[in-house]
């Protein structure tokens, strides 16, 4: 494969390097883990991928200062002088990604180092991270669609292997095969989204086909296939990111370890599906547009919703996740892609925080039941309360990180969500339709329920009334982590602080970030109203969830009560996996079965009776032969024989027979001569 | 290179056969080394071949000049007074649609001769038939003349027969028959229109030689053999000069039709209401897609496959199966392209129907081996798919597909090998967590599921991706086929991921658990990682570089798409224009 | 002395004789008197038709040859009913029917 065209030869084979660093921590491991030692994988696949963060956040600062644009096009094959070549992309989103990504990585394999340390598949471990490091780093380097789609699985194949890491269990196995059939329905939508591209532009390549777009070349007839390719592309979305059909594989994927679930299912993979919405926005009509932002919003709210009652310390932040996916995706499709962007990147951290946090307290309590030699269920949050004595440090960090998950003022998820909310009231207020006001109306609806289970998780796992629920001889044996858990807490909840992002806390515009991604300043009027009533639902969020549950004076036991039927829509996440198990799987597999029966008992049989209908009518073409054409044979024979009996009986053996035959012959012939003369 | 490696290539599997028929039964342990280390001369040739033609293989199709390393002598030569001469050639060849077909051949044969270690019965009758199949199969692919590939495709039929019925499983004797005879049924077909053809073709150059006009084969120019076509068209050339011939590229030239034939393009003669051309294709196509298997006519794929021993089925699910998608591209399609236009919405719908329904089909069996046979059903409904598209993209992806799928079924059928050489039982229900004891097997398992489902990194997924490119462009560029055609396709991929994650889950993963509980289950042997691993290497190289396969075919294409496109419209115009 | 037409009529009659002896009678020996009846007739002929040629003996040389013809075949006819009696214990040819059909 030669390099077609490249711009700024240098940063791209660093960026290049980036993302062959994982790959070769990925071969390294793989196949050499037992001249590397189990202790020894995990440094160097920390290592390597910290050497990319480095790296790449060289790229960045390159990016910012020198090089807006860094390319390379290399042809990777010729179909009929159709060529197909894969460009390496890299603006100042892209490095900003690649940072992210790396970064979160590094973290999360710090984290891991420690969380998995036990465990015996530890090398395979590391090597499922670098390969899903990796496969994320392609999708973020190239600006193929094509080649995007191929880490896209690369991405879903590590997922897979991630979430079954622990195969032992059913349910691993059930989450992560869940987690691969449903992205792949999404690629299947993903891949005809690709085939109309391919139709209207003959490239999968977005910087060329932004430039034939913006020429305006898309004729009147093509409007449908522009609609596939939009509808298509947003499918990939859906599987991916975990939006409405698709999103019951991601909370069954908290079966994998906990810092799975940060890097892949909270901080990147997830977000894979809306970064490439930021990427191919350009190309959705507004059918397409109104499709994402409703699925985004009604996703956003569904999950919030299912997120009140769970009692999973990792389901919680599992549907959280899905339902700020809502949001970025909802954003995307009401045209305010860069908040999309920014609530990427705050919510990245932010996540990946919670979940690093989520771990630490799960690790901790099950070392002390461990040493108590109790058993304990380290994820169930009815049995926790009042670990801020216990574990102070992370404690403040999931503190930090929550608020910004909640959208508490001075945090970066309030500046991002902010963003989102007031493109969300900018569309449906521009837009003639009333309808529409239903997406921001849920938008900050979801606002407030997002911040109240934030509340009740926080006060449940380290707060509370009255204190630990559990035994008191794990209580006694809990205590904080080592550095390599706490290391990364620190730096994921000091992302969380506004001050990364913005120096003004309260408004997002002037976020450095948001002008990179592009926002053009918007009409400032109703946008103080916005920020004043969003950060009012925040509070009032997490003051009724401080109520609810630390000072108990509101009770709420006739909702939680089993019985109730939000509760059970809730907690059954509205029974939407009932739809796929056992309502799709039940119809594939009667299909399957139903087919299998026809082809073997009514297809073969066919074949089978063809032949035994050849038989027959052989059985019947010889009783013919044998009746008809050697029945004519016989009854001449017979006759012939019965011709022959009647002549033989002349013969008696009679001598005066046979003399007076001789002389009645002998007279007949002498009367004939005699008459005749 | 020799001007006759191609003979070689194809004919020296016969002096083993002649060996290995020589050597007494005593000496067993001779057998499989005389079939490994001749397959393994094969694979040496085809892979020079490949190398030193490399980036200059020609388009060949329908231009003979244009084909590479051939081969043309006269075999048999008679004369028939009025009714004209009769000829046939030996005549091999090879362009880009066969090279890829030939490598893909050789690699399989070599690795099926490593599988064919386990056989330990009747070695050498085995190892007899095992080299005849050889040879059939090699000149079925590079044969050129229509006569010898019918005799090549026959002749293949007959080692499989007792290969299957002798040394397969409990129901071998119904599976083979049921083979053979349903193979044969399609072929009868095929001799129909070859008959048909012969009587309707001349040879210009040979008619030249006979009427005179040129002094021997070599020496006739263009020129020549133009006048010789002129003077047929116009009724000037005397019956008694024909040399009838069953050389396919003359077939494929409109002007050596003999007029009033049965196959002259501009004749009235119908049956049925349809014209003879195109009754003609499809009899070939049904006579082919028997062989592919295109469904419904499948059903003889599933008993032949699960009853077969692994190394047969290595190559019945490796190459037989790719005899039919390329016959289907160097014979109907070639010879009536009409047919190929006036058809294609009806092919794209089989291969549809072949990928959707195979895939329900895999996911509701109980056998591993049975669930792999209806998988293959379901890729091979890709190449015909794709052939049916009629798009640069859809036939190479076709042509890719094929090769692909040789790959990876082989590693498919040989991993199914592995536990049948233990257990002897394939039943998905009898196995729990088999990765506990066998892992590396597991690994390589799953690196063949994966291949398989069509996981981008492996050819299997550069293949699919042409042929769904060729589909759904296929409505805007030729016409042929409907966009909702590729985008329904798409279920296969869906459909695959789901029974053979299934597959994983049930048998490999979880706690150890069998049926069988006295067989040992060790892991894989030295004999089954030399064969296994070089499989994977190969699919997953030509998923990442997919223009080392590509080059081999994609000029011979590109020709292929644009002279059937126009050819075919021509001669759906004459035929329509004679039917009005 | 007689006409030719008498020694005829009594040929005629001796050998009608001789006929149905032959074929009515059971017994051989009785079947072998009436072949000599037939050659006796057949003698009688003979020598009645050389009464019309008195210069020629053609006539009466021919019976002296049928005479001993005669003789000789009676002896070895009864040669061979002597030979089949003691064979089969009798001596009606109606039982003697090997040859023909069961």
């Amino acid at each position: 494969m030669e390099a077609v065209e490249t711009i700024h030869e240098p940063l791209a084979l660093t960026a290049i390097l980036i993302a062959a660093l994982p790959f070769g921590a990925f071969i390294l491991l793989m196949f050499f883990s037992k001249t590397i030692g189990k202790k020894l994988s995990g440094s160097i696949s920390t290592l390597f991928t910290f050497i990319a963060a480095c790296l790449s956040l060289y790229i960045v600062v390159q990016a910012f200062t020198t090089e807006p644009n860094i390319q390379t096009v290399v042809q990777w094959f010729e179909i009929k002088g159709t060529p197909y070549n894969i460009r390496l992309f890299i603006d100042q989103t892209t490095a900003l990604m690649l940072f992210t990504v790396c970064f979160v990585s590094t973290l999360v394999q710090l984290f891991s180092q420690e969380y998995m340390k036990e465990d015996e598949a530890y090398s395979k471990y590391f090597a499922y991270l670098s390969l899903f490091t990796f496969s994320m780093l392609g999708i973020i380097l190239t600006s193929n669609l094509l080649i995007i789609y191929v880490f896209w699985e690369l991405v879903g194949l590590s997922s897979y292997l991630l979430i079954g890491f622990w195969h032992h269990k059913k349910s691993a196995q059930r989450a992560s095969k869940k987690a691969f059939l449903l992205n792949r329905i999404g690629d299947a939508g993903f891949l005809c989204g690709l085939l109309s591209l391919f139709l209207l532009f003959s490239t999968s390549d977005l910087q060329l086909i932004a430039q034939n777009f913006q020429a305006g070349n898309i004729s009147a007839e093509h409007s449908t296939i522009l609609f596939i390719a939009g509808f298509g592309i947003f499918c990939g979305a859906v599987g991916k990111s975990a939006q409405l059909p698709l999103s019951s594989w991601l909370p069954d994927a908290m079966e994998g370890p906990t810092p799975v679930s940060a890097l892949i299912h909270a901080a990147t993979m997830v977000a894979a599906g809306v970064y490439m919405l930021f990427r191919t926005s350009f190309l959705f009509t507004p059918e397409v547009n109104l499709i994402i932002a409703f699925t985004g919003v009604i996703t956003a709210f569904a999950a919030a919703f299912a997120a009140l009652t769970q009692t999973d310390i990792k389901k919680v932040l599992a549907f959280s996740t899905i339902s700020q996916l809502g949001y970025m995706v909802s954003a995307i499709g009401v045209g305010a892609t860069e908040s999309a962007m920014f609530h990427l990147f705050t919510h990245a951290f932010f996540k990946a925080g919670l979940f690093l946090a989520a771990g630490a307290v799960i690790h901790a309590l099950h070392h002390a039941a461990h040493e108590s030699h109790q058993h304990f269920d380290a994820q169930d949050i009815n049995l926790m309360g009042g670990l801020y004595k216990k574990l102070p440090f992370t404690t403040i960090t999931f503190t930090l990180c929550g608020f910004a998950l909640a959208g508490i003022p001075l945090f970066s998820g309030f500046l991002s969500k902010d963003a989102i909310l007031a493109g969300m009231l900018h569309f449906s207020l521009h837009e003639q339709n009333s309808l529409l006001m239903i997406i921001p109306l849920l938008g900050f609806l979801t606002a407030v329920i997002t911040s109240f289970y934030t509340g009740r998780q926080l006060i449940k796992v380290f707060g509370g009334k009255n204190g630990w629920k559990g035994s008191a001889e794990v209580w006694n044996h809990i205590h904080e982590n080592t550095i390599k858990i706490k290391l990364p807490l620190a730096m994921l909840a000091g992302m969380s602080l506004f001050l990364i992002f913005s120096l003004n806390p309260f408004n997002a515009e002037s976020s450095w970030l948001m002008h990179i991604l592009g926002a053009t300043p918007t009409e400032g009027e109703g946008h103080l109203l916005i920020v004043v009533i969003s950060a009012l639902l925040s509070l009032s969020g997490v003051g009724v969830a401080w109520l609810v549950y630390q000072k108990e004076s509101i009770s709420i036991s006739k909702l939680v009560s089993t019985e109730n039927i939000f509760y059970k829509l809730s907690y059954n996440f509205w029974y939407l996996d009932r739809v796929f198990d056992p309502g799709l799987k039940n119809i594939l597999i009667k299909t399957s079965t139903t087919l299998a029966k026809f082809d073997k008992k009514w297809l073969d049989k066919t074949i089978d009776n063809f032949a035994i209908g050849q038989v027959v009518i052989a059985h019947v073409i010889a009783w013919v032969d044998r009746i008809m054409v050697d029945g004519l044979i016989k009854t001449l024979v017979w006759f012939t024989g019965k011709a022959g009996n009647f002549s033989r009986k002349i013969q008696g053996g009679k001598v005066q027979s046979y003399i007076s035959a001789a002389l009645v012959t002998t007279l007949l012939i002498a009367l004939f001569f005699i008459f005749k003369f | 290179m020799s001007e006759n490696i191609l003979t070689i290539l194809i004919f020296s599997p016969l002096v083993a056969l002649a060996l290995v028929l020589l050597l007494p039964v005593k000496s067993k342990k001779a057998f499989p080394w005389i079939s490994l280390v001749i397959t393994g001369i094969q694979l040496l040739i085809a892979c020079s071949i490949i190398l030193q033609s490399g980036d200059t293989i020609q388009t060949g199709v329908n231009v003979e000049s244009q084909f590479q390393l051939i081969e043309k002598h006269p075999w048999l030569q008679l004369s028939m007074g009025t009714l004209g001469n009769f000829s046939i050639n030996y005549f091999v060849g090879m362009d880009g649609l066969n090279s890829s077909m030939m490598l893909l051949t050789s690699i399989i044969l070599f690795i099926a001769a490593i599988s064919a270690f386990e056989i330990k019965t009747k070695t050498k009758g085995f190892h007899a038939l095992f080299l005849l199949l050889n040879t059939s199969i090699n000149g079925c692919f590079l044969a050129l003349d229509f006569f010898l590939f019918y005799l090549f495709f026959e002749f293949m039929l007959l080692p499989m027969y007792f290969l299957i019925g002798i040394w397969g499983g409990a129901r071998r004797e119904y599976a083979s028959i049921k083979f053979f005879i349903y193979t044969l049924a399609g072929s009868v077909l095929i001799l129909i229109v070859m008959i048909g053809l012969y009587t309707s073709v001349i040879d210009p150059a040979a008619t030249a030689v006979k009427t005179g006009l040129a002094q021997n084969i070599e020496s006739v120019s263009d020129a020549q053999v133009n006048q010789i076509q002129e003077m047929l068209l116009n009724g000037t050339l005397p019956s008694e000069e024909y040399v009838r011939t069953f050389d396919m590229i003359s077939m494929m030239d409109a002007k050596n039709y003999i007029p009033n034939s049965v196959f002259f393009k501009g004749n009235i003669n119908s049956f049925f209401g349809e014209n003879a051309r195109l009754i003609a294709f499809l009899l070939l196509i049904i006579g082919l897609a028997i062989k592919l298997p295109a469904v419904p006519v499948h059903t003889w794929l599933p008993d032949a496959h699960v009853e077969a021993p692994t190394c047969i089925s290595v190559v019945l699910a490796g190459i037989l199966l790719k005899i039919g998608g390329y016959g289907i591209l160097r014979i109907p399609y070639s010879i009536f392209p009409e047919g190929a236009i006036h058809f294609a919405w009806w092919l794209g719908l089989g291969g549809l129907i072949a990928i959707v329904y195979a895939a329900f089909v895999a996911l509701g069996t109980h056998n591993l081996k049975k669930m792999i046979a209806y998988s293959s059903i379901s890729h091979m409904g890709f190449v015909l798919l794709g052939i049916a598209s009629l798009t640069a993209e859809g036939i190479n992806g076709a042509i890719y597909q094929m090769f692909s799928h040789g790959i990876i079924s082989g590693m498919l059928f040989l991993v199914a090998g592995v536990l049948y050489y233990r257990t002897k039982d394939l039943e998905i229900e009898h196995y729990k967590g088999i990765s506990s004891k066998m892992p590396i097997y597991s690994a390589l398992v799953t690196i063949a599921f994966f291949a398989s489902l069509g996981l981008p990194g492996f050819s299997g997924f550069i293949a699919e991706l042409f042929v769904f490119l060729g589909a759904f462009q296929s409505h805007e560029v030729n016409n042929l086929l409907p966009a909702w055609m590729a985008i329904t396709a798409t279920l296969g991929l869906i459909l695959g991921a789901a029974y053979y994650l299934w597959t994983l889950q049930r048998m490999f993963l979880g706690n150890f658990w069998s049926r069988n509980e006295s067989k040992i289950l060790s892991d894989v042997t030295s004999r089954e990682l030399v064969m296994l691993i070089p499989l994977a290497v190969i699919s997953l190289v030509l998923g990442i570089f997919p223009k080392l396969l590509l080059d081999l075919f994609e000029p011979s294409v590109a020709y292929f798409v644009d002279f059937i496109q126009e050819t075919g419209k021509q001669n759906l115009e004459i035929i329509f224009q004679a039917n009005n | 002395m007689f006409s030719p037409v008498v020694f005829l009529a009594v040929s005629l009659i001796l050998f009608s004789c001789g006929v149905t002896v032959v074929l009515i009678k059971k017994n051989a020996i009785i079947i072998l008197i009436g072949i000599e009846l037939m050659l006796n007739a057949a003698n009688l002929n003979l020598v009645g038709f050389n009464q019309l040629y008195p210069t020629s003996q053609h006539g009466q040389v021919f019976t002296l040859f049928v005479i001993v013809v005669a003789a000789a075949e009676a002896a070895v006819a009864l040669a061979i009913i002597l030979k089949v009696y003691q064979f089969y214990q009798t001596a009606q040819p109606d039982d003697i029917h090997e040859l023909g059909d069961k």
